[in-house]
C-alpha cells in the first residue's frame, strides 16, 4: 500500500473515536495511530508554535507528542477524546524546552500579515491590524506561564473550560479565575495603548474609588 | 422577566462566565442591566469584550496555519517497524531463508553461464559427405554373379518390382540383401548349394 493511500485510508477511519482507535493501534494497526495523528496534528502544532515560536521546535513538540503517545499506547485509557491528554504533554514539551541559541524565531504576526497578504485592504489598515495584534501578543507574553496557556489554549486553540481544567490538570474554577485574572491583567497592560480606547483604571472619580475600592483591591491581587 | 440586581462582585464573577461562553441569556440581562447603573463595570465589560475580540483576532492567523508532518517521523523517533504484508513465506526465518536461497541459485546461474561464454566455441566443421560415385552405383545395381546370390537378388527384383510402395530398387548393404535369409524354399532350382 502506498504512503497516498494509507494516508487517505487513515483519514477515512475518523469516523472510529480515539478510544476506538487507540485500542486498534495497541493491537498493531498503525494505520489507526495515523488517524489519530492526523486528527490532532494541526492542533498540537499550533499549540507548540503559540507556545515557542518557533515552527521548527512545534513540529519537534509534535513529533515528540506523538511519540510519547505510542510509547503509552499500553497504558492509555481515554474516556472521551485524546485531545487533553495529548495537550498536556505537548504544553510541558513546550514549556520545558530552552530556546535554541542564535536562532532568530518568527514571530506570530507575520504569520498574520502572510494571512491578510490576499484580502483586499488598504496598506493602512493592513499596517494597523499587524500592530495591534502585535501589542496584543506581547502582552499576553507578559503574563505569567498559567494564565498564558489558559489564553492561548481557549482563544487559540479553542477549548472549552472543562477541556482546559483537563489539560492543565486543575479545577474548573481555578481555570475560570485564570482566565479572568488574564484578561484583567491585559486589560491593564492595554490600556496604556491608546488604540484600543481602554481607558485607565484611574478614570474613577476619588468618591468612586472609593466606593468600588473593596471591589477594585482583590481584582489587582492573584486569584484565589 | 424581573431581573434581580447584582452586585460589582456577583457581575464580576458573571464576566467571567460571559467570555467563556457559559453565561445564561437571563443572567447576562442581569449583568447588562447592572453595567447601566455601575460605570465601574460597564468600564469593564467594554473593556474586557474588547480585549477578548482582540485576543480572538490575534489567534486567528494561527488557527489557519498547519503542518505538513509526516506519521513516518513518529514511526521513526518511536522506532516503529512497518506492518509488513507479505505472505509467510516471504516473512521471518522461512522467507530469508528462502531468500538465501534464491540468491544462491541466481549466483549459481550466473557463474556457470559465464563459465559457458569463457568457452571459446572451435571452428564450425562442415559434414563430410562423400562424393556421388556413378561407378560404384552402377556396380551395385548389377546382379551378382554367384548362382544364390543371384537367385536372391532375382527374388527381391521381383518382389519389388511388385509392389508400388517400395523403392524400385534397394541396394545390399555389405555385400548381401538385406531380405530374408536363404531358405529351402528358395532351393526350387536344386543346386543344393549351401546356405
Amino acid at each position: 500500500m502506498t504512503e497516498h493511500a494509507a494516508r487517505r485510508h487513515a483519514q477515512d477511519e475518523d469516523r472510529r473515536t480515539d478510544r476506538e482507535l487507540v485500542y486498534a493501534a495497541r493491537d498493531g494497526d498503525m494505520l489507526a495511530f495515523d488517524a489519530l495523528f492526523y486528527r490532532y496534528r494541526d492542533g498540537i502544532f499550533r499549540l507548540g508554535l503559540a507556545i515557542t515560536k518557533d515552527p521548527s521546535a512545534a513540529e519537534e513538540i509534535a513529533v515528540d507528542t506523538f511519540t510519547r503517545a505510542h510509547r503509552a499506547l499500553a497504558r492509555l485509557e481515554p474516556e472521551g477524546s485524546l485531545r487533553p491528554w495529548l495537550y498536556r504533554v505537548a504544553v510541558n514539551l513546550s514549556y520545558n524546552r530552552r530556546p535554541r541559541k542564535g536562532v532568530i524565531l518568527s514571530p506570530l504576526e507575520d504569520s498574520a500579515n502572510d494571512t491578510f497578504q490576499s484580502e483586499e485592504r488598504s496598506p493602512s489598515l493592513l499596517a494597523e491590524q499587524a500592530e495591534v495584534r502585535r501589542i496584543v501578543l506581547a502582552a499576553v507574553d507578559t503574563l505569567g506561564p498559567k494564565h498564558r496557556i489558559v489564553v492561548v489554549l481557549h482563544y487559540m486553540n479553542g477549548l472549552n473550560l472543562a477541556e482546559i481544567a483537563q489539560v492543565v490538570d486543575c479545577p474548573i474554577g481555578t481555570v475560570k479565575s485564570r482566565l479572568h485574572y488574564a484578561l484583567r491583567r491585559l486589560r491593564t497592560h492595554l490600556s496604556a495603548h491608546p488604540e484600543f480606547g481602554i481607558e485607565p483604571m484611574s478614570f474613577l472619580a476619588p468618591s468612586a474609588k472609593r466606593t468600588v475600592a473593596p471591589v477594585v483591591e482583590p481584582l489587582q491581587g492573584e486569584p484565589q | 422577566m424581573r431581573l434581580f440586581p447584582v452586585a460589582c462582585r456577583a457581575a464580576e464573577q458573571k464576566m467571567a462566565d460571559l467570555f467563556t461562553g457559559e453565561l445564561h441569556p437571563r443572567e447576562r440581562l442581569e449583568l447588562e442591566a447592572h453595567a447601566d447603573g455601575c460605570a465601574r463595570c460597564d468600564a469593564a465589560l467594554r473593556d474586557l469584550t474588547t480585549i477578548s475580540f482582540a485576543l480572538d483576532r490575534a489567534y486567528a492567523p494561527l488557527r489557519q496555519r498547519g503542518t505538513l508532518l509526516s506519521p513516518a517521523r513518529v514511526r521513526l523517533a518511536a522506532r516503529v517497524e512497518p506492518q509488513s504484508t507479505a505472505p509467510w513465506w516471504r516473512t521471518g526465518f522461512v522467507g530469508r531463508l528462502s531468500e538465501a536461497t534464491m540468491a544462491l541459485g541466481f549466483a549459481a546461474l550466473v557463474l556457470g553461464g559465464s563459465l559457458d561464454l569463457a568457452v571459446k566455441p572451435g571452428p564450425e566443421v562442415a559434414p563430410t559427405v562423400a562424393a556421388p560415385s556413378v561407378i560404384k552405383d552402377y556396380f551395385k545395381t548389377q546382379p551378382p554373379t554367384e548362382e544364390s546370390a543371384y537367385v536372391r537378388w532375382l527374388r527381391f527384383q521381383l518382389r519389388v518390382i511388385g509392389t508400388s510402395s517400395a523403392p524400385a530398387v534397394r541396394y545390399p548393404v555389405g555385400g548381401q540383401f538385406d531380405v530374408e535369409q536363404y531358405t529351402t524354399e528358395d532351393d526350387w532350382l536344386g543346386t543344393g548349394a549351401p546356405r
